[in-house]
């Protein structure tokens, strides 16, 4: 059994100023086996903890951890099983290959630790290295190669001792962009034949939507929403996920009488079907740029004007003034507004939100120092 | 002439710069001073070991070095070398892992009571553990013969086994702070990931983090092997007594011996060359052990590392620490401290024996003393200052302007660093006692230069250090705001690298003012520096009175280090 | 007028030819962006045009007046040439304060006390950094640090900034708002801007117009970010600008046939115009934006091929489509997807290209060699 449980895990430190900071809230998790689950939210979110809480590395402040039947952190008993005991595959950030061994010797490190046979390690070395395609690579150092190649040998060291669950702590985030997406799939790959259980911590949303199976996003140590990569993107739970998840606007609009209007304008509603429940006062409107129409005929949608166009490599992004506030239009190549005209925008697929206080971005800011 | 300049310069550097002159001037400027106090110094020690006038004479160094008194010191050099390296590898290896990797509490007190030892020269050790141990007149041993009613005593620290635990006491934490520096820098992930690959906590240790501190103890270990080699104050205060002797002391008597006449210094000279070569040898054999460059350990995000719970131990462990802190640190300075107030040495300790009366004679009565002080101070500050500007000259030509021949410039700063001090006072004395029209010897200028000449490698990385950090950008922001490139050296590098260049000050104030090595050879009847003093009423036999004056060189050397702690202080932003 | 002029020039690192006969006239006011890979030579071409290096052959005028020339001897210093520099890390003075690093060139040219502190107070304002006044940059951001080397420049000199990959070192959101900082900037003040970076798609974005170079240090085209995009040159300044595909083809007798791993296919139309003194060996450029794949039937228009890859991003979905032996990135917006039926990983289905553009293959291009 793989599948991975956290119950009511928090972890509380104090910093050196002597602040007591809560970087995991009571976090509830179950991971399926097989699954390839991510770990989404910005830098002091509390993540990168979590995940140092399940490899063993930090203690609990209260909860407890499960892997598959066997209890490997429980605070109320105070038990603790060490990071050795715990079968886990994992991958660094900065890949944390020894520099001191060359690709074979880092590789067959786990295996030497067990004391395995000379001939069955060897051979269980070499498919590792033949997974990562670094057959041929057995003798040189780290510092000699690359770093998507430094990766592949943290990845093989990984795998060679058939982890049932791979930790991967932002795997990707040192390598340059083209390699990071080839490295995506090579990971993917991998999780297919060997079908173990993938916990992905990640920054990078695109990242997060592209391996997983299920994901959650974290805010503040808190687990705002879990779910498939669709779900969450279709119906993010709050204004937070919604731009964490992809480019947004958010409109401040006022809500009287039923109807949405904009912040500043009175003039024209909005037409958007309000959710059940909400009553008179601010909100947000949220769209995302590609999901607005943009004409010039008349009534065919809410008037602004076109501030600002800008040549994209894959769209035109447009600068719509709607009512005093300014909203990002992305249409594709071809169809061409002038700047300074006036427009009529379409929202396909708008959201609504409440407002988010500047207390938490405040303190979204504080905890990436730390 | 001017081709051989255009070659230098007139090749592009990969910035392209055409500041010629002044850099011209610079570049020459340090090759000068660089050839005539390091190179020149060396090139005779070698010509008049091998030739007698004009002819050669390889019958000397033969005879000398054969001679049995001279191998007996080769051999006793060697072994004292390596038994101090062993115990003290061993002794800084155990507490720096103690230190960064372990839990054991005081930690913060205990790095910087590790790290007096290395404030204060050995051979101050060699005199109070003399107090405590000599075989008859040592208060320990007194104290044990007067229990036991023995008539041999505990310990006799004017031994081999003597020597070995002084230099043991004081150079360990060569390795000690190369040791903790490289655990504090190293990576935590490196060991984490080897933890998750299913190794325990010594796994770990044996073949992870030992292999990746070996270049910080390789480091530490040649530096202490290097000092014990060069070393002249602990075997001159403990080994003379009993006819032991190692390479330094032996030269020093061959000289001393002769009284200046040229055949005695082409004696040492010959034993010097000897000396040099057991230190290449011991730089060679390092080079051998770290061959395998593969050591990129510095980490980015800082993240705490796993620390090895002691539990049961922890007590004991630091009973042990705070026991040997006590013996090394403490005792030798109470000794000193307590015996300078002694009316004898000899004398019980008790209040009605103490008296200020020896402090009354060295900084009153004698003039000797004084004047030691006083041109300790000179030789210090001035030594000082100008090798901290050759310093920042040498880095600024290496780093900055980049000429062909950049290498040898930085090789010759560089050598120093590995020549013992007395090899370097016999050069000196060879190329300044008139060999060249210039006659120096008994002045105090000849020891300013041997002293610039065996600093000049601290003030090169020490500047190299602070210039590397000004980089290239920061200069020519201020160019294409107007600046000349004099101005942009006044305005920026310059105040950029000050508080590095003080810093680097007292990295040389500091050892030059408790310095003996060199200038025992080199001091004339006017011309002692402190540690000759300490050193000769020392000898003479005026115990109480050499503590008394050593204690006053302690005070100095505190005083000089809360100076340089505080204009190291985190300033701000730079 | 032209505010730089650069004339034939050549800049070589010992026996290295970093830049070869390269001219360029930069026009007073315009906002012109320098693109290329790394290494490429942009930034050397920048220093030579500062005074940090000298060029082996060729002039370079500012304002019609000599300031480089071999042949001329003449080599006017850094410091009398008149242009602000912002480097790429910022080269902030570390022992200097806000106000005491932008008040230096001020300094330096003379100005009197008074005047130089309203105008260094007015570049504050200008970059909204007027309240870090008395700040060290040991105490600010790298976006505040950037934004004071940029009040520097600007006051450094009011005719001429050039920036060096100023905001490659920020993450993305900074890096967009600094992007549209400086063109709003550089539009009120009416300074000239000397752009130089790899990011292509900020270049695109803010300038007036581009010079895209190569590897080699040589200008493959120059032009309005428009015009570049839809007249890229040749082959290499297209597969430079974003994400393209490139297919072979052959064109035998009039027809066009697809280099396909079984064969040569025949193709029936193109949508483009083939020039008649094209070779035989060509090359069918096209955009993952301008491709539309749907399912296989007989009444699909396309090539044929089979959805290799599906990956979902959230706004978007991309393809990798094998169509004969060789891959074609797809993207589509998600909501277009969701509408028109996502495609299965390993379906066979019909490629269309919308916009394709045509180029002559290099001989040697291994695609033809299937």
């Amino acid at each position: 059994m793989s599948r991975i449980t956290l119950k009511n895990v928090t972890k509380e430190f104090v910093t050196r100023g002597g602040h007591r900071v809560t970087a995991v809230d009571n976090f509830n998790l179950e991971i399926q086996e097989g699954e390839c689950f991510s770990f989404l939210g910005p830098s002091g979110c509390g993540k990168t903890t979590t995940l140092r809480m399940i490899a063993g590395f930090e203690d609990l402040t209260e909860g407890e951890i499960w892997l598959g039947d066997k209890p490997v952190s429980v605070k109320s008993k105070n038990l603790y099983v060490p990071p050795e005991e715990r079968g886990l595959g994992m991958v660094f950030q900065a890949f944390a290959v020894w520099p001191h061994l060359n690709v074979f010797e880092n590789v067959a490190f786990p295996l030497r630790v067990k004391k395995t046979p000379r001939d069955e390690l060897r051979e269980r070395v070499m498919t590792a290295l033949g997974h990562t395609d670094l057959q041929g690579a057995e003798k040189a150092y780290p510092s000699d190669l690359s770093g998507g190649q430094q990766q592949r040998i943290a990845l093989a060291r990984a795998i060679v001792t058939n982890p049932r669950v791979m930790l991967l702590d932002e795997p990707l985030s040192n390598l340059d962009p083209k390699l990071r997406e080839s490295m995506r799939f090579e990971i993917k790959a991998l999780q297919k034949k060997f079908n173990f259980t993938i916990i992905f911590v990640t920054h990078d949303q695109s990242e997060a939507m592209a391996l997983s199976d299920r994901m959650l996003v974290m805010d503040l140590g808190k687990i705002i929403q879990t779910g498939t990569p669709r779900e969450m993107y279709q119906n993010p739970a709050n204004k937070f996920v919604y731009g964490f998840l992809g480019l947004s606007n958010f409109l401040r609009v006022r809500v009287r009488d039923g109807r949405v209007f904009p912040a500043e304008g009175t003039i024209q509603p909005i037409p958007f079907e309000l959710p059940q429940g909400v009553s008179d006062g601010e909100g947000l409107l949220a769209s995302r740029p590609n999901e607005i129409g943009l004409s010039r005929t008349e009534g065919t949608g809410y008037p602004g004007r076109i501030e600002k166009r800008l040549y994209m490599t894959f769209c035109i992004e447009y600068h719509v003034n709607i009512a005093g506030q300014v909203i990002r239009v992305h249409t594709p190549h071809g169809n061409v507004l002038p700047e300074g005209c006036g427009c009529f925008v379409q929202f396909r697929n708008p959201r609504w939100y409440a407002g988010e206080s500047e207390q938490v971005e405040l303190e979204r800011i504080e905890r990436q120092v730390i | 002439m001017k081709f051989f300049l255009t070659s230098m310069f007139g090749k592009e550097t990969s910035r392209g710069d055409r500041r010629f002159g002044l850099d011209r001037i610079v570049f020459l400027l340090s090759l000068f001073i660089l050839i005539v106090t390091v190179l020149m110094p060396m090139l005779m020690i070698v010509v008049r070991t091998f030739f007698k006038g004009t002819q050669p004479d390889w019958a000397l160094f033969t005879r000398v070095v054969l001679a049995p008194e001279n191998l007996s010191a080769i051999y006793n050099t060697v072994k004292i070398g390596f038994l101090v390296t062993l115990f003290g590898t061993v002794l800084g290896l155990f507490y720096a892992w103690l230190i960064g990797r372990s839990d054991i509490p005081m930690k913060g007190l205990m790095k910087a009571l590790f790290t007096i030892p290395y404030m204060f020269p050995p051979f101050f050790g060699a005199m109070a553990w003399s107090l405590l141990l000599a075989p008859r007149s040592g208060y320990m041993n007194k104290w044990f013969m007067q229990l036991t009613g023995s008539t041999a005593p505990l310990l006799d620290i004017n031994s081999i086994g003597g020597i070995v635990f002084v230099e043991t006491c004081y150079y360990f934490p060569f390795v000690f702070l190369q040791v903790v520096s490289a655990l504090e820098r190293m990576d935590p992930t490196l060991e984490e990931s080897a933890r998750i690959a299913g190794a325990g906590q010594w796994y770990v240790i044996r073949k992870i983090t030992l292999p990746l501190v070996l270049p910080a103890i390789a480091a530490g270990a040649m530096l202490i092997l290097i000092s014990s080699i060069s070393h002249f104050g602990v075997p001159a205060i403990l080994g003379f007594s009993n006819n032991i002797f190692t390479l330094p002391t032996k030269i020093y008597q061959l000289i001393n011996r002769s009284a200046g006449s040229f055949d005695g210094i082409r004696e040492g000279a010959a034993l010097s060359i000897l000396l040099v070569g057991v230190v290449v040898a011991a730089l060679y054999i390092q080079r051998l052990v770290l061959k395998t460059g593969h050591y990129d350990i510095i980490k980015g995000k800082s993240m705490r590392p796993m620390l090895i719970k002691l539990r049961g131990a922890k007590i004991p462990l630091l009973g042990i620490s705070l026991l040997s802190l006590f013996v090394i640190v403490v005792v030798p300075l109470f000794m000193i401290f307590i015996v300078g107030f002694l009316k004898a040495y000899g004398l019980p300790l008790t209040l009605q024996n103490l008296t200020l009366r020896n402090y009354e004679y060295i900084l009153g009565q004698s003039k000797m003393v004084r004047d030691s002080i006083v041109n300790s101070l000179f030789l210090s500050v001035a030594s000082g200052v100008i090798t901290m500007f050759l310093g920042v000259m040498i880095a600024y030509v290496v780093i900055k302007v980049k000429p062909r021949g950049k290498g040898f410039l930085e090789m010759l700063s560089l050598l120093p660093y590995s020549i013992p001090g007395l090899v370097l006072a016999i050069g000196v004395i060879l190329v300044w006692s008139g060999a060249f029209g210039i006659n120096l010897y008994n002045t105090i200028w000849i020891i300013l230069i041997a002293y610039i000449a065996r600093y000049v490698s601290f003030a090169m990385k020490s500047a190299s250090a602070s210039l590397e950090q000004v980089h290239y950008s920061l200069e020519e922001a201020a160019r294409s705001c107007g600046a000349t490139h004099l101005e942009s050296l006044r305005d920026i590098t310059i105040p950029l690298i000050r508080p590095g260049m003080i810093a680097g000050f007292f990295l040389i104030f500091l050892p030059a003012m408790r310095e003996l090595t060199t200038s025992v050879l080199l001091y004339g009847p006017f011309t002692r520096t402190l540690g000759v003093a300490i050193y000769a009423i020392n000898s003479e036999g005026n115990t109480v009175q050499a503590s008394a004056l050593a204690t006053v060189a302690i005070g100095i050397i505190i005083a000089g280090h809360f100076a340089l702690r505080y204009v190291t202080r985190d300033r701000k932003g730079i | 007028m032209a505010i730089v002029s650069m004339r034939d020039i050549t800049v070589q690192y010992g026996k290295n030819t970093v830049i070869g006969g390269l001219s360029l006239e930069v026009e007073r006011g315009e906002n012109l962006a320098i693109v290329g890979p790394s290494s490429c030579g942009k930034t050397t071409l920048m220093r030579a045009l500062c005074g940090f290096i000298k060029i082996a052959r060729g002039e370079i005028l500012l304002n019609d007046t000599v300031v480089s020339s071999p042949s001329r001897r003449i080599m006017v210093a850094p410091e009398k040439r008149n242009i602000g520099v912002v480097f790429q890390d910022y080269a902030v003075w570390p022992h200097f304060t806000v106000f005491e690093n932008i008040v230096y060139p001020m300094r330096k040219r003379k100005v009197p006390k008074e005047e130089a502190k309203e105008r260094a107070l007015a570049a504050m304002a200008q970059v909204k950094m007027q309240d870090f006044a008395d700040r060290l940059p040991s105490q600010l951001s790298g976006g505040q640090q950037q934004r004071v080397a940029l009040a520097r420049a600007l006051v450094s000199s009011s005719e001429l900034i050039v920036l060096d990959e100023p905001i490659t070192n920020l993450d993305a959101k900074l890096r967009e708002e600094m992007a549209y900082e400086i063109r709003n900037l550089q539009k009120t003040i009416g300074v000239t801007v000397i752009y130089i970076t790899h990011d292509q798609e900020t270049a695109m974005t803010i300038s007036d117009r581009m010079v895209i170079m190569d590897k080699k240090g040589v200008i493959r085209q120059l032009g309005t970010p428009e015009e570049i995009w839809n007249h890229p040159k040749d082959r290499d300044v297209y597969a430079f600008l974003g994400v393209s595909n490139f297919l072979p083809l052959l064109n035998e007798n009039g027809s066009l046939h697809l280099v396909s791993s079984s064969g040569k296919r025949k193709l029936d139309s193109l949508g483009a115009d083939i020039p008649e003194d094209f070779g035989s060996r060509l090359l069918l450029a096209s955009r993952p934006t301008d491709i539309r794949v749907s399912p296989l039937s007989d009444a699909a228009a396309g090539v044929e091929g089979v959805v290799e890859r599906v990956t979902y991003l959230g706004h978007q979905f991309d393809y990798f489509v094998n169509v004969g032996g060789h891959t074609v990135r797809v993207q589509e917006d998600s909501l277009e997807a969701f509408g028109r039926g996502v495609p299965a990983e390993g379906s066979p289905c019909a490629v269309e290209f919308l916009q394709p553009a045509v180029y002559e293959a290099d001989p040697r291009d291994p695609r033809f060699d299937l």
